[in-house]
């Protein structure tokens, strides 16, 4: 059967390559992911999805019926991308061209996430194509509002069309860059907004900067006992006409941690130092924000991704590593380091908030994601189509047991 | 001392036989083969819905005793209280049966302190019964220092089986690495009910061929005995393999288990315990575990079910048995032995029902009426033995035990090698000079 | 002149035949012949729907016999297509789903025809699906809930050579009108024994997948199944890496530790002792287990690809089987012997392409399909 796989996905590979290079030369910032939406729902209808739908908040998505009532795999990666800021950093390659160049596909996006679209899209067609039936349905996902929204476009695919179409996901597999890893998890972030106000204006800018001081002592000295790791803490601005002044900063998330106590700890640490507090008002919260979403609806934007982490050892995890290893394919467990600030995966609301076993399987590379000159191996798409329709198999696909593909009897 | 084999002195053998949740032990006076008393404790373990107890046999009586036993070890001190009752104790020889001996333990073996680390590389070969057993060769050791400790394994008899019969046609390094081969089960019995055919029908052992079938009420198994040693055996590398048990499948499709381990998302312990646990006879009738209950149930009603499940059954013994019988080529005698093939005269029947081309032909009422062990059923015309042979591990361990001493005795001493006290590279041990090596447990041999 | 195409897939390919069948004057055997035979790769759905097409518009045969793997229960004979069989053949997708899928897609390439052909669908298993329900069921509380999703539905033990063991039958009962007991032995690359009684299985040493029974060039057989628990929980490899070792890696190549097939360890006795040893011993429990089920024997056939293999094969056999009856007289009371006379061994050395378009002369002329 894998042999079968591996022939297929040896064509199909350069074509999701192609995809993927279409992908990245039509621009998806957040919000704005409508024409990316497009090309995606018509390759699927081209490809024979058996069902291709997009939603009202601009999510597109194809299913493949099983034909048993087995479980449902979702395969998801989101379409937007950051912004390119080609004032700010380096950029060789032009962000939009998908040009190649030897093994790689330069481009926004080709790590993060487009070429993992391209590999779920191919890896469900691939398995329409070797003409491999699964018990259960496999919906793959194209997103929006990923890095912006923090993972809103999968929220509401969830809470909502989904649900009415009553679909319940049982997997869920993340496009996002894990160089072909098997990532089970990361660390989480949040935003966090300190509001302060007083009657007396001098004081409330004395408290402010005594304040900010306190917090930015928090991120130099690490490794304390008690210590409160904070990152990005940005000076106070101040609002004289109201006579307010705000400072926002942020903080990893770990596992264990607990929102509510931790917010309180950080007050308590910032107000060190500070005498006459009676005179002040300090208000700590996630930083929130209204966001316009490219189908004109207006959401509500909260700045937090939870930490999440899926057993290293449950069933999704062996039975994916195990598929891997079947087909020949790189097959080695990790986390996400998410080195840059403010990232994330869709992997927190749908472990924490859905409770959908989720692992994450992408051809881009971590360190690419949100850089300059972003690239994705053309080796690792060929591989990532292969390897995705395994994990798929192995989790909803009717079992191919007693035979082998090329089998003579 | 020099002894010669004629002058081994009588000794009592304090035979211990593990099951999943009993232990059963007897006192068996060797050469005699006679039981001086036996028991079993029942309900061995921490979570037990009633009390575990000792049904104690001796003189002909029976004796109930109430006790704790949450582990194996506890089973076995009160177990020794009660038999100190009725005689001296400890005895002049401990003999284990053990189920699976790896290829560790090939041979009946006296075991020192000295094997007690290779004890622990087969502890998961067999992970119900190979624990328990270990436990109580510690305990033995650690209360009673001097008295030897004899091992018999259910697959010792079972090495003379040949390796096209003994290789499971899979990659050799995954078969050398697993120790994967087949290794049969019931040994102790297929061994000790063929000697008594053969003995019954006058053949000398080294020249007696049979089909032995151990219908126990759990377990069971077909072997094909030739020339008195053990050719094959329908049980595998586990007691999984093979016909259908109470609550064992017996053979079945590999891929099917693979399918299973995959549709439980890999939870391969599951499989294992719906294969070995919920399958067979349960598995087949959805009512009992019993053959007896599903033959009852089958008789006359309309419990389709019920018939399935016993035509299943029964297919699966004829089967084996004509596979065996056409292995044997040249059959002595086709055995029957333990629970269901002592005292079932309709399987009996049924199994041994249009095999004419084997030669084999039951008298149904000798079958019918046989109650004096061992009996022969067959009739006049029929070119093997049938026989109704009485299996009694016990006894069978410590004719074993006792084979394994004396035959260090016709040598006139025991050599250091004989019980495991020289090392791979002909050292001898330091634990031999501690004064605490097995020539010193069977110095009390001698005496 | 009538062409019959007969198409047999296998792995990556469909195998074609180009047969004409003349006026189909019985003896049926004797009135076809191949015209033409190749392979067309199936990996690209689409190219190999042109050349299948462009198959049809080269002979555009009445019609096309297509070898089918799997029937299920519900296709006990031969099959005339016609659109009511396609639902039923998706319903054996999960039962079947390597095979079943492929054919599907075939049958739809062949309806797109023009002329669209006679499709004749000839399933390996048709001849197994009465088996006797002790030989069918395997010892399994198929019904219990403590598997999700009902891995068990439907489990139970079919055979996987059925259209060689039916000729091979109809041969040796037109030979020997006697036999009434067959022993079927098929050498193909997944060998397979059945006993035949009365023209019916009642002994097959195949599974609910061709895994089971008689170890081939590369498939396990019947192995313990703690065996495949055991190598899971040692080595954690997952069914599907273990399924690969069980059916590419392993039966006789792994004995011989190379590369072999049945055809290659009969012809070097002394390399491949082992492995022979093996498919002999197995090959006997077999015909053991059928004589048992059949209370005897009267002929034996072998059919399949391996027909040097078989000649030599089918004389040790004969000699155990012969002496595994040869019984001691006990004193005094028996004379007669049993078994000793030899029994007819035939051997149908037909391809199964040949096999196929037999069937199909034999089906046309009794229009009994």
């Amino acid at each position: 059967m894998y042999k079968l796989l591996k022939e297929h996905a040896n064509y199909l590979g350069k074509e999701a390559a192609r995809f993927t290079s279409e992908l990245v030369r039509t621009p998806s910032q957040s919000l704005c992911e409508i024409n990316v939406a497009k090309i995606v729902e018509r390759r699927m209808n081209e490809l024979g999805y058996d069902k291709v739908i997009v939603d009202d908040f601009g999510n597109v998505f194809g299913i493949i019926y099983g034909v048993e009532s087995g479980p449902t795999v979702l395969l998801n990666s989101h379409m937007d991308t950051v912004d390119a800021d080609t004032e700010n950093s380096n950029w060789d390659m032009p962000p939009y061209s998908g040009e190649v160049e030897g093994d790689r596909l330069y481009g926004l996006g080709s790590s993060d996430c487009k070429s993992g679209i391209a590999v779920q899209v191919y890896a469900g067609y691939l398995l329409k194509r070797a003409l491999l039936p699964l018990r259960g349905n496999l919906i793959v996902a194209a997103t929006v509002s990923e890095e912006n929204g923090l993972s809103l476009g999968v929220q509401h695919l969830l809470t909502r069309t989904l649900a009415d179409m009553k679909i319940k996901v049982d997997y869920a597999i993340l496009g996002e860059p894990t160089d072909l890893g098997l990532f089970y998890g990361h660390d989480g972030w949040a935003e966090f907004k300190i509001g302060l106000d007083s009657p007396n204006p001098n004081f409330l800018h004395d408290a402010a900067q005594t304040v900010f001081r306190n917090l930015l002592s928090a991120t130099q000295a690490k490794g304390l006992p008690g210590f409160i790791e904070l990152m990005n803490v940005r000076e106070p601005r101040f609002d004289h006409e109201k006579g307010d002044a705000y400072i926002t900063f942020n903080r990893r998330l770990f596992s264990d941690d607990d929102t509510e106590t931790l917010t309180e700890r950080i007050k308590q640490f910032s107000l060190r130092d500070l005498r006459e507090r009676n005179d002040l008002n300090l208000d700590i919260q996630i930083r929130e924000e209204a966001q316009r979403l490219s189908n004109g609806q207006t959401v509500q934007v909260r700045y937090l991704s939870d930490a999440w982490e899926t057993n290293p050892f449950s069933p999704i995890m062996d039975r994916s590593r195990q598929a891997l290893a079947s087909a020949g394919c790189k097959n080695q467990p990790g986390k996400w380091r998410l080195p840059r600030l403010g990232m994330g995966t869709a992997g927190s609301v749908l472990t924490k908030r859905f409770g959908i076993p989720t692992i994450g399987y992408g051809p881009g590379r971590e360190d690419e994601a949100h850089a300059p000159n972003e690239y994705v191996a053309l080796g690792r798409i060929t591989e990532g189509v292969l390897g995705t329709a395994a994990i798929v198999h192995s989790l909803a696909g009717i079992p191919v047991f007693g035979w082998t593909s090329d089998l003579e009897i | 001392m020099d002894i010669g084999p004629g002058d081994l002195t009588t000794m009592n053998i304090f035979v211990l036989n593990c099951g999943s949740s009993s232990l059963k032990y007897g006192m068996i006076s060797m050469p005699a083969g006679e039981e001086i008393l036996s028991g079993e404790v029942q309900r061995i373990g921490a979570k037990t819905a009633e009390a575990s107890r000792i049904v104690h046999r001796v003189s002909g009586r029976e004796e109930t005793y109430p006790i704790k036993a949450g582990s194996y070890k506890e089973a076995f001190s009160e177990a020794t209280r009660i038999v100190e009752k009725d005689m001296s104790f400890p005895p002049d020889v401990f003999a284990h049966r053990l189920v699976q001996g790896g290829a560790e333990f090939r041979d009946n073996t006296l075991i020192t302190r000295r094997e007690f680390p290779l004890l622990e590389k087969i502890r998961d070969l067999a992970p119900i019964h190979n624990p328990p057993v270990i436990e109580l060769i510690n305990e033995c050791d650690a209360r009673y220092p001097e008295i030897p400790q004899a091992v018999i394994l259910d697959t010792a008899f079972h090495s003379t089986i040949p390796e096209y019969a003994y290789t499971y046609p899979l990659p050799e390094g995954i078969r050398d690495e697993l120790g994967i081969r087949k290794y049969g089960f019931h040994g102790i019995s297929h061994q000790y009910v063929s000697e008594a055919a053969a003995e019954f029908l006058g053949i000398a052992p080294e020249r007696f061929n049979a089909v032995s079938c151990h219908l126990g009420s759990g377990g069971a198994s077909l072997c094909v005995v030739a020339g008195g040693k053990s050719a094959d055996n329908s049980m595998g590398f586990s007691p999984l393999q093979g016909l259908v048990m109470s609550t064992r499948c017996g053979d079945l499709d590999p891929a099917v288990v693979l399918k299973m381990i995959a549709y439980t998302g890999g939870d391969y312990s599951k499989v294992d315990k719906i294969l070995n646990r919920k399958s067979g006879v349960l598995g087949l009738s959805g009512i009992s575990s019993d053959i007896r209950d599903v033959i009852r149930r089958a008789a006359g009603t309309e419990d389709e079910r019920s018939r399935t499940t016993l035509d299943v059954y029964l297919s699966r013994i004829k089967k084996y048995l004509g596979a065996y019988m056409t292995v044997v080529g040249n059959a002595d005698a086709v055995i029957f032995t333990d629970t269901i093939g002592e005292s079932v005269p309709y399987v009996r029947e049924l199994v041994c029902r249009n095999m004419d081309y084997f030669g084999i032909r039951l008298d149904k009422w000798k079958n019918r009426t046989a109650t004096g062990l061992p009996a022969d059923i067959s009739s006049s015309g029929s070119e093997a033995h049938i026989l109704v042979v009485r299996t009694n591990e016990e006894a069978a361990i410590a004719k074993r035990a006792y084979e394994l001493l004396s035959r260090r005795e016709t040598y006139g001493h025991i050599s250091p090698a004989d019980v495991g006290l020289v090392g791979p590279d002909g050292s001898e041990s330091a634990f031999h000079e501690n004064g605490e090596g097995a020539n010193e447990k069977l110095s009390r041999l001698d005496s | 002149m009538r062409n019959l195409v007969v198409l047999i897939p296998e792995g990556f390919y469909v195998n074609y035949f180009v047969y004409s069948t003349g006026d189909l004057q019985p003896p049926a055997d004797e009135s076809y012949q191949l015209q033409r035979k190749g392979r067309i790769r199936s990996r690209d759905s689409s190219a190999s729907s042109d050349d299948i097409r462009s198959l049809m518009d080269d002979y555009r045969p009445k019609t096309v016999a297509i070898r089918v793997l799997y029937g299920g229960e519900r296709f006990r004979k031969p099959a005339l297509y016609d659109r009511s069989i396609l639902p039923a053949l998706e319903e054996l997708v999960p039962d079947s789903p390597l095979h079943i899928p492929p054919a599907i897609r075939l049958i739809k390439t062949l309806e797109r025809a023009v002329p669209v052909p006679d499709m004749l669908l000839l399933f390996e298993t048709a001849f197994f699906v009465d088996l006797p329900i002790q030989e069918r069921t395997y010892a399994l509380d198929i019904e219990s809930a403590e598997i999700s999703d009902g891995a068990l539905d439907g489990i139970r033990r079919f055979g996987y050579h059925g259209l060689y063991h039916e000729a091979a039958y109809r041969r040796i009962s037109r030979q020997y009108k006697e036999a009434a007991r067959v022993i079927s032995i098929c050498l193909e690359p997944v060998p397979e024994v059945v006993g035949i009684y009365d023209g019916r299985p009642v002994y097959v040493s195949g599974g609910s997948t061709p895994m089971e029974g008689i170890p081939g060039n590369t498939t396990c057989g019947e192995i313990d199944p703690g065996i495949v628990l055991l190598i899971e929980e040692k080595k954690k490899l997952g069914p599907e890496t273990i399924n690969e070792m069980l059916t590419r890696n392993s039966g006789l190549t792994a004995v011989a530790g190379q590369q072999v097939t049945i055809e290659d360890i009969f012809e070097d006795e002394e390399k491949y002792k082992a492995a022979r040893d093996l498919l002999e011993y197995r090959v006997l429990l077999s015909c053991g287990a059928a004589i048992a089920l059949m209370g005897g024997y009267d002929a034996m056939v072998f059919s399949g690809k391996y027909g040097h293999a078989a000649e030599k094969l089918s004389k040790w056999l004969t000699a155990r089987l012969a002496g595994s009856t040869r019984h001691k007289a006990r004193q005094g009371t028996r004379t007669a012997i049993v078994g000793e006379e030899s029994k007819p061994v035939l051997y149908v050395r037909d391809p199964l392409d040949r096999i196929i378009a037999a069937d199909y002369c034999r089906l046309a002329e009794g229009a009994n399909v």
